[in-house]
């Protein structure tokens, strides 16, 4: 893509966060139905292109409950993954932050991590949040510590909460307060 | 005024769980609207009885939600409403709220014995595997409830809400089905 | 068939399933019509073009009675076939499987019984289903084979349950509980 029809939104060191593309469509729908990539999202629905194009016509009304970026990562010229604010409440200044990288050989190399810094500058310096939450199953031990990297902290376990390969299994609870963050990056 | 009719679906000592009768729409747009109802239920801007009654009209998928009204027998008024939002089928699990809008029937352990209904109908019922619900810390009237009701602490979100000026702590509860199988031995 | 793009959501041996694709309306016809297949694809497939359009429009992502796949040959890059979870009633935890082999040259080869056994795993495994029925044509074998080498019991027989080509038919119910599958795999 060049980099002057590119419509970078926010800039890292590796990556950048654009804007959703509908025409990357069936690279999202790719990504939703991968096994692999959707065994701790639990996505148990199959997701077709035509599904996330209705889905991205429903669009929300000013201020947004939720909010999408295309991760593109810049030496290899293509998107690689995306990462969302949701539940958005601006009165209480909170929202949900979740992170896919979609293309499973790039995962290992931090670049999860990467986006979720960005965002959470984003969240704290843009959108005004105060407190920004984030969850992952217990299993997902690759998932635990991008939140822990990022300074984020244990909140609350929620026993029994997911249904996951059978059984019932907790689900763990993060958050991180902008005042910490403020700390963290003095 | 002539009574309307009611249609009762769980009965219980002084209060039925019945179903939401659009006629009673106004007595719910002014709990929902009440200063002293809706500081805790986190509602802080203003519901029409239009609103009201769209919210509470039929739809098509699958149910997200259940809601009751609260009846009193002896006096035969609607006194509140009670049910399950959030309901996810796959997980089994669901959000469960409670209301009492009349005043004069705060302090009476109807709320827990309104509570102990819907419980009995989350398990017994519509097979939920865990119920949970947010409480905030300064509503210390309902989470006293609920601990006696049995609810167990899970944990306390920090600051997660803004009511009256400040940001305020919410309390976490949790009933596994375990637990209510436990308490029916 | 031109090499379509295709987003697998449950990853088998020879198959994977994956969402439903509305270019592949044309294939669904196809079957329909194949006198050889028809036979069997009668509670399958939907009947009209638009009963079938229907079947593709786009859904939003709340729970639905009903999920639905494709059936995807890995080796010879093609769609076979449909599977789905249907009649699902959750708060009693049950759903119908059907599944249906729309290509002739590939019945006979187990394909229909790993078919079935990652239908059973999606079931149970992720939609937290406690029991599955089946209901399948005394006359179609190779189905309800299928559903008894994966542990189906068969429960009734309906006599003259279903009007195909002229004539009723006899319809076999078939079900397996999720407790009774669990002491199988051991």
């Amino acid at each position: 893509m060049e980099k002057n029809t590119r419509l970078t939104f926010i800039e890292g060191e590796r990556i950048e966060l654009l804007p959703i593309n509908p025409e990357n469509v069936k690279i999202h729908a790719r990504w939703e139905n991968d096994p692999k990539a959707r065994l701790y999202t639990r996505n148990v629905f199959p997701v077709s292109p035509e599904d996330l194009k209705k889905r991205l016509e429903q669009d929300q009304e000013r201020p947004k409950r939720d909010i999408f970026f295309e991760i593109y990562h810049k030496e290899l010229d293509k998107i690689v993954g995306f990462v969302e604010f949701h539940n958005i409440n601006y009165i209480n200044n909170a929202a949900y932050l979740s992170v896919l990288i979609g293309e499973k050989e790039l995962w290992g190399n931090y670049l999860g991590t990467e986006a979720a810094k960005l965002m959470i500058k984003y969240g704290f310096e843009e959108l005004n949040l105060v407190k920004i939450t984030a969850s992952a199953l217990r299993p997902n031990k690759g998932a635990c510590r991008i939140i822990e990297s990022i300074g984020m902290k244990l909140e609350l376990v929620l026993k029994n909460q997911v249904y996951f390969d059978g059984v019932y299994i907790d689900e763990l609870k993060f958050c991180i307060f902008r005042e910490e963050w403020e700390q963290m990056n003095k | 005024m002539e009574k309307p009719e009611v249609f009762p679906f769980i009965l219980g000592e002084n209060i039925d769980l019945v179903a939401i009768n659009l006629e009673h729409v106004n007595l719910y747009a002014k709990w929902i609207n009440d200063p002293r109802v809706r500081r805790y239920a986190r509602n802080t801007i203003p519901i029409t009885v239009e609103e009201s009654k769209k919210w509470f009209e039929p739809r098509e998928g699958i149910k997200e939600f259940v809601t009751f009204e609260i009846y009193h027998k002896k006096d035969k008024v609607p006194i509140g409403t009670c049910g399950y939002e959030h309901i996810d089928w796959i997980n089994r699990h669901a959000n469960t709220f409670m209301s009492i809008g009349e005043p004069k029937y705060w302090n009476k352990n109807l709320g827990t014995e309104a509570s102990k209904l819907l419980i009995d109908y989350g398990f017994g019922e519509l097979n939920f595997h865990k119920i949970y619900a947010g409480i905030f810390e300064p509503n210390i009237g309902s989470w006293s409830v609920a601990e006696k009701d049995g609810f167990v602490l899970e944990g306390i979100e920090k600051k997660t809400i803004y009511i009256d000026g400040e940001y305020v702590d919410a309390r976490k509860y949790r009933y596994l089905k375990e637990d209510w199988l436990k308490s029916k031995e | 068939m031109k090499d379509q793009e295709i987003f697998t959501f449950i990853e088998g041996e020879t198959i994977d399933f994956v969402p439903l694709n509305i270019e592949n309306i044309k294939l669904y016809a196809k079957w329909e019509n194949n006198p050889k297949v028809r036979i069997y694809s009668r509670n399958i497939i939907p009947r009209t073009l638009e009963e079938m359009k229907k079947y593709l429009e786009p859904s939003d992502k709340r729970p639905k009675n009903k999920v639905s796949f494709e059936i995807w040959h890995k080796k010879d890059k093609k769609i076979i076939g449909f599977g789905e979870v249907s009649d699902i009633i959750w708060y009693n935890q049950q759903a119908y499987l059907g599944l249906l082999i729309g290509e002739p040259d590939y019945w006979g080869q187990k394909i229909g019984e790993e078919a079935t056994r990652l239908l059973i795993e999606y079931a149970f495994n992720e939609l937290n289903i406690f029991k599955l029925k089946a209901s399948i044509l005394v006359v179609n074998k190779g189905s309800w084979r299928c559903a008894e080498k994966n542990g189906f019991t068969r429960v009734a027989t309906f006599k003259k349950d279903m009007y195909v080509n002229g004539e009723y038919l006899d319809n076999y119910i078939y079900s397996l509980l999720k407790e009774d599958w669990l002491k199988l795999k051991k």
